[in-house]
């Protein structure tokens, strides 16, 4: 096996707890991830999800542990290093309205990337990249002088992706990208980001509070709980055969689109709440 | 069942807003009814209208011009007077939205707010605290007697929602109308909000409409599917044969671009294009643009909601499409 392009060892993230106490809210998290690899991490709101992805790209510093990214430790990154990281890391965030900045146009916005990290690019070059990455994502040149308001919330999730594909990033982190999007818009979201990652060869994390998201995007899995790694693996086994009861509970939680199916779905998480209830703590 | 009299009887309603541009039209005549004890989901994407239906049932909003007729209780709501409307909101229709944070008014105290709906109607003090405690209690809140003293903010969000819930059905009302109630929520918390809803309707409470954009949500929850586009119902069917065999192609595509976990094969399919806007109306049968059956003609002429024959009895079928008679599983043979 090639070696990780990132990992994390022991991961520690704590906050004051506002009664002069520390929280975890990443408590020794490790894990590795190769390149190519789709890895979906998956938890609940307060799970340390999010804190983990904002320790990978810099926003917030691990207590303890260390994450390093093709060879690099992050901490002790030169300039130069942490440069290149910003290059080939992109990210999506979730919420398509306020991630993209209402005065600029969508050359400007997806053309940001490049002024930074591709400084010798002249302007017409600059304009070809944009042309290029919009219609990968579907949309096309008649887009650039427009501004983010005239956009439905799925073409905003695409110019935003363009944007992340701009500078030819190794690997994408996608926090949320669909939660704030209509189920129908959702799907093309998800076809366009896993086309991506098998068409352009891109490493992908996937943060998600749902496990059925990740199922169609992701080859392995991790879930998060309390600050936890709870249970990792590939997506086939963990979905077939959970291992930790906290995966199992979310996996009950997913409503499935059949009525029959569905219905004895509800009747099991109802049984099961009951049992739960009757057990002496 | 369909010789009892429905509980709320909406026939043919129109909205409309003014514009710059003069007056859009947000609902093109939708008749839907719930009878005492049903579960009915109407479902479609942001912008269908799904919202304005239920804003427009009881006239929340001002600014809306609303036409056709809403049975309830012995009156017409269109029609109503603002008092006769004060009564029916909250008592005898009850609303829970999406956000519960901002439904909740943050410098009020939990109790007090639950327990305002009756205290409105004359309730006295002593029996409404007590009812909103019976009702929190009942929806699973915890110590419900003395985390009534609390505010919405040392609540979680499922917290909150079941507040908001007790608070609809503190009054008892015979209609509960719940617009995306756990899309902000996580998957279990969502779990346990829509099996408190199933709970309340159970054993003559009230009925349900549940609003979602995720036809996946529902499907072991209602008895009914609406399926709303353009400010059109264009499919109304009994939960099983909407999802063993949607007719109308935009059924098939909501349920295709469900992510699911139970079966192995098969892609997400997403439906092709941007979701209609009351401010770009299109000519013939509004989802023409994106439908991958549309014929010549289902540009020119818009297909009427029409019943179809259905295997399942009481439950009549009705769907929008020029071709639902050629149409099986929701594709052309």
């Amino acid at each position: 096996m090639s070696a990780p392009i990132l990992e994390l060892r022991d991961v520690v993230k704590t906050y004051g707890d506002g009664n002069g106490g520390r929280v975890a809210a990443v408590d020794h998290v490790s894990v590795a991830v190769t390149e190519g690899q789709g890895l979906g991490i998956v938890g609940e709101s307060g799970s340390g999800k999010s804190t983990t992805v904002r320790c990978i790209v810099g926003l917030e510093k691990p207590d303890s542990g260390t994450i390093t990214y093709d060879g690099i430790d992050l901490a002790s990154a030169s300039r130069a290093e942490r440069k290149r990281f910003r290059r080939e890391v992109q990210m999506v965030f979730q919420d398509p309205y306020s991630s993209l900045s209402p005065r600029l146009s969508v050359e400007e916005i997806v053309g940001e990337g490049l002024v930074v990290h591709a400084p010798r690019m002249s302007r017409a070059q600059r304009r070809d990249r944009c042309v290029e990455v919009l219609e990968t994502v579907g949309l096309d040149a008649g887009a650039l002088p427009r501004f983010p308001r005239s956009f439905s919330g799925g073409q905003r999730q695409r110019i935003a992706i363009a944007r992340a594909l701009a500078p030819e990033p190794r690997m994408l982190i996608c926090d949320e990208p669909v939660s704030a999007l209509d189920v129908s818009v959702q799907a093309q979201v998800i076809t366009l980001l896993r086309r991506m990652h098998r068409e352009l060869g891109l490493t992908m994390l996937f943060i998600a509070h749902d496990l059925a998201v990740v199922r169609h995007l992701c080859d392995s899995v991790l879930v998060m709980h309390e600050g936890r790694v709870e249970e990792t693996g590939p997506v086939s086994s963990v979905y077939a055969q959970p291992e930790a009861g906290y995966t199992r509970a979310l996996l009950d939680a997913i409503p499935i689109p059949d009525p029959a199916r569905d219905r004895a779905r509800r009747a099991r998480w109802r049984a099961s709440t009951i049992a739960e209830e009757t057990t002496p703590a | 069942m369909t010789t009892v009299p429905p509980v709320l009887d909406v026939r043919d309603l129109t909205v409309d807003v003014r514009a710059a541009h003069g007056p859009v039209r947000l609902l093109h005549g939708v008749s839907l009814q719930l009878r005492r004890g049903e579960r009915v989901a109407l479902v479609g994407e942001s912008g269908s209208g799904k919202s304005v239906f239920a804003r427009s049932l009881i006239r929340l909003d001002d600014a809306m011009t609303v036409g056709g007729s809403v049975q309830f209780d012995g009156a017409d709501l269109v029609t109503a007077s603002e008092r006769r409307l004060r009564e029916v909101r909250g008592q005898g229709i009850g609303l829970v939205f999406q956000d519960p944070l901002s439904s909740l008014d943050p410098v009020k105290r939990i109790g007090d707010q639950v327990m305002e709906p009756l205290v409105i109607r004359g309730v006295p003090k002593r029996e409404a605290r007590e009812r909103a405690r019976d009702v929190l209690d009942r929806l699973g809140v915890p110590n419900a007697a003395r985390r009534m003293d609390a505010y919405p903010h040392e609540f979680s969000g499922g917290m909150r929602q079941r507040v908001c819930l007790a608070m609809a059905i503190v009054a008892e009302p015979a209609v509960l109308i719940a617009d995306e109630p756990t899309t902000a929520l996580d998957v279990r918390v969502q779990e346990q909000v829509m099996q408190l809803i199933e709970e309340i309707s159970a054993d003559g409470g009230p009925a349900v409409l549940l609003i979602t954009h995720d036809l996946g949500l529902v499907a072991g929850f209602a008895h009914r599917v609406a399926v709303m586009y353009a400010g059109r119902l264009i499919e109304v069917a009994g939960v099983d044969d909407l999802y063993a065999d949607p007719r109308h192609p935009y059924t098939r595509g909501l349920l295709d671009s469900v992510p699911r976990i139970d079966l192995h094969e098969g892609d997400l399919t997403a439906i092709p294009g941007t979701p209609a806007s009351p401010f770009h109306p299109v000519g013939g049968c509004p989802f023409h643009p994106r439908c991958a059956a549309a014929l010549e003609h289902c540009a020119h002429e818009e297909p009427l909601l029409t019943v179809l024959p259905s295997p399942m009895p009481f439950h009549d079928r009705q769907v929008a499409c020029h071709r639902a008679g050629e149409i099986v599983h929701g594709r052309t043979a």
